[in-house]
């Protein structure tokens, strides 16, 4: 199945390695969220202090969820709307030394939602596409908002689960917070261990690369470990380049390829960590980690297996020894770009280092799978938060079987959380299946290369790519074009800000109630059995909700299997 | 509402985190429970565009410039990029080749990671045997590294396996041994970095810079007739 002990020693190294570090940064971010002292609080205290003042914002001002969530939509769609005008007009706008001309409006309107949904799909060619200008003034500030965003979001609603007066934070605090203290810090520190690792980093926006055939040619460059490191560290995933890490100037060795695979799983493995801290409850994080450890392992073993090799390519007589070449790069093995693809695709990240559409009937449905269900570990913040809307729901079905009161850390789980809850696990479905109607039966699909299944497989990634705010993407693809640029812009917005009002909704009626003292009728939750009743509840929810279209699609291909 | 207490900090507030920190998300209110929503207010346009302003300043002006300078004063070979080896056109039958490219090699065409077939295509069947017949491969077990396209279209490298299975035919064309090829071929497999991280691989680029100098230069990648 793995190629050799020494990758199975890479990957049992990795995994651990980010999990370790994982685990560090959810205690340490539990600790920002709390306002409990930290080490580094002599420098950055006085730093936020500036920035309340530029901002003229009081910190302390508790907000009830409607104040949090407009403050959140507001300020994103303030973003978005300069970041589309700036790709509009980039044209004429200097830091453009290679005249890329302005994108069309639904262009810029496709790439502007995804940078801001925290998605990074990229229906453009970055290397040609977008300005110096855009890429950092727009696109990377982007990068920045979108990620401090979902960790704002999710602290918000772990704030429902202990306090009693309707109030879940402040915005401005929890963003500020989140930017010099989390992802500033750790965006440097990766950008610096990815500069010293041989990852270009300059302001020049072209290198001439001495050919081995004589003369030159002129290489696409700029400041790419800077960029490298926010797009792995902020789940983002849109790439320097087209082919994203699988080009050797943004992933050049292994040694940076296991770099970018700890920077995904920073943000995605810390809040099981953070929430276990901050509901006053280290317990109960190992439930939720439980949960996200048993799918992802599991999905990761099955890529191993289906990348292994192409049955379909037998009777041609090549030797897939190595593993599933094709779409690969020959510098990794092909364990450690399948261990790249499964977390960024889990982690909702959506950076590529393969070639998705070549991947085999059953890596591609594996790949699926983790975007349906969006929490395993998902994005940062609203992966976590993801998963606990499913927990609630979890609770209560399970409560309601065997007669224990609904309720969850003390609080009771009421209808107006279980509305929100359903309204987050409906939005997916339908952000996806409408949209792939309509394409289906508009013909649309028929921009997909291929025979019929793989042609509709890759319009169901991307569809689900953009919902699940994750943004690889399953190529080629003939995409941008008006009705893929507008239906996945709408997509992407409404798959990340219905949930993200839906977590705060229920944050905030969660921080509503009084406390209820533990007694005979609660269930326990921080034990083996909860952790497994978590696990089978989102495997069949999701399972009943996706599978048609699994069957449609990766299924179908998988009939032609040798 | 009465002056915001001072946050509380130091050891107490370590050893009895009971409630959040005022400064984040205020003293709780008396009279937990409550039917009401707390008032609601939009955020102030000061807020939304100092705060995008401040942003854009920091993320996107100073951070890439401030790591391009540290790059260029303390790793200036690498700063570029200009080192990395990037795969080239090479079809000179004494010389070894690389994986077949999509995109034909070029870094600008923004194309990389569309392989233009899915798994169970009949095109991606028929490919891979129009690759085995141009790389001369018929009669003998070809690793599928060397007759799969790669993610990027650049990829300079390929496995050791890809390049033995190429030696009869550069022994061939160049008039050097085969003992002499393999020998070199050994000598340009990049190891495991540290031991374990990655594959073993080889560096075509590199390979055919040291064939072409013991070739005595003048070698064409790809020759014209």
């Amino acid at each position: 199945m793995l190629a050799s002990s020494s990758s199975l020693a890479d990957v049992l190294f990795t995994l651990g390695l980010g999990l370790l570090l994982a685990r560090w940064l959810g205690i340490y971010m539990a600790k920002v969220f709390q306002g409990r002292p930290t080490v580094l609080d002599g420098f950055f205290d006085p730093v936020d202090r500036v920035v309340y003042g530029v901002l003229g914002v009081d910190p302390r001002r508790a907000m009830g969820w409607k104040e949090y969530a407009g403050a959140l939509i507001v300020s994103n769609a303030v973003a978005l709307v300069f970041v589309f005008l700036l790709l509009f007009f980039q044209g004429g706008l200097p830091w453009n030394a290679f005249h890329v001309q302005g994108m069309t409006w639904d262009l810029a309107f496709h790439t502007t939602s995804a940078f801001t949904t925290n998605t990074d799909y990229q229906h453009y060619a970055p290397e040609s596409g977008a300005s110096l200008l855009s890429a950092s003034v727009g696109l990377q500030m982007l990068m920045f908002l979108s990620a401090a965003s979902g960790l704002a979001v999710l602290v918000a609603f772990v704030r429902g689960f202990v306090r009693k007066d309707g109030r879940i934070g402040n915005y401005w605090s929890d963003l500020v917070r989140c930017l010099t203290r989390v992802l500033f810090p750790l965006a440097a520190v990766g950008a610096l261990i990815l500069i010293f690792a041989g990852v270009p980093e300059t302001l020049a926006q072209s290198v001439h690369h001495t050919l081995l055939g004589g003369g030159f040619e002129v290489v696409p460059t700029g400041p790419v470990a800077s960029w490298d490191s926010i797009e792995m560290i902020g789940t983002n995933g849109g790439g320097y380049f087209a082919s994203n890490a699988g080009d050797p100037l943004q992933n050049p060795t292994a040694f940076t390829n296991l770099v970018e695979i700890v920077m995904m799983m920073l943000l995605t493995f810390a809040p099981p960590f953070l929430f276990g801290r901050m509901v006053k409850r280290p317990n109960e994080t190992y439930p939720h980690l439980g949960a996200i450890l048993i799918i992802f392992v599991v999905a990761l073993l099955l890529l191993f297996y289906f990348e292994a090799s192409n049955p379909f390519l037998a009777a041609t007589g090549v030797s897939q020894n190595g593993g599933y070449f094709v779409g690969a790069e020959s510098r990794f093995s092909i364990s450690e770009s399948v261990l790249f693809q499964g977390i960024s695709v889990y982690g909702n990240v959506g950076a590529t280092s393969m070639s998705l559409g070549s991947l085999t009937p059953g890596a591609q449905s594996v790949l699926l799978w983790g975007m349906f269900l969006q929490c395993a570990p998902g994005g940062e913040g609203t992966g976590f938060g993801t998963l606990l809307i499913n927990a609630l729901l979890a609770i209560f079905v399970g409560g309601l079987m065997v007669g224990r009161t609904p309720e969850y850390l003390g609080k009771k789980i009421g209808p107006a959380q279980i509305r929100w809850a359903i309204v987050t696990l409906l939005a997916h479905p339908l952000a996806i299946f409408i949209p792939l109607a309509v394409a289906s039966v508009a013909g649309f699909s028929q921009v997909a290369a291929g025979p019929g299944s793989h042609a509709f497989t890759i319009v169901l990634y991307e569809f689900t790519s953009e919902s699940a705010n994750n943004g690889s993407g399953m190529g080629p693809i003939g995409d941008a074009t008006p009705f893929f640029n507008v239906a996945g812009g709408l997509i992407m917005l409404f798959g990340r800000f219905v949930p993200m009002v839906a977590m705060l909704a229920i944050g905030g009626a969660l921080a509503r109630q009084p406390d209820i003292p533990v007694g005979a009728g609660t269930l326990k939750t921080s034990s083996v059995t909860f952790t497994l009743y978590l696990v089978g509840f989102l495997l069949i929810v999701t399972g009943l909700l996706f599978l048609p279209v699994l069957a449609m699609g990766p299924f179908a291909q998988g009939v032609n299997w040798p | 509402m009465s002056a915001p207490p001072t946050p509380r900090r130091g050891a107490r507030a370590q050893r009895e985190p009971r409630e959040l920190s005022p400064e984040l998300g205020g003293e709780e209110k008396p009279g937990t429970g409550l039917a009401v929503d707390p008032p609601f207010r939009w955020p102030s346009g000061r807020a939304l565009f100092a705060g995008l302003a401040l942003l854009i300043l920091v993320s996107g002006v100073a951070y890439p410039f401030a790591f391009s300078l540290v790059a260029e004063t303390f790793t200036p070979s690498t700063a570029t990029g200009g080192n990395i080896s990037l795969g080239e056109n090479i079809t000179n039958p004494s010389l070894f080749w690389l994986r077949p490219s999509l995109i034909d090699f070029q870094p600008y065409s923004g194309a990389g990671n569309e392989v233009p077939y899915g798994p169970v295509d009949p095109a991606l069947y028929n490919q891979t045997r129009v690759y085995i017949q141009e790389y001369g491969l018929a009669n003998v077990s070809v690793p599928l590294n060397l007759v799969s396209p790669s993610a990027s279209g650049l990829d300079p490298d390929i496995t050791p396996e890809a390049a033995l299975v190429q030696i009869p035919r550069v022994a061939h064309f160049s008039n050097l041994s085969q003992g002499a090829l393999l020998r070199l071929v050994d000598a340009a497999i990049v190891p495991p970095e540290a031991g374990f991280l990655g594959p073993s691989y080889i560096d075509v680029i590199s390979l055919d810079e040291t064939l072409i100098a013991l070739l005595g230069g003048n070698v064409p990648l790809t020759p014209t007739g």
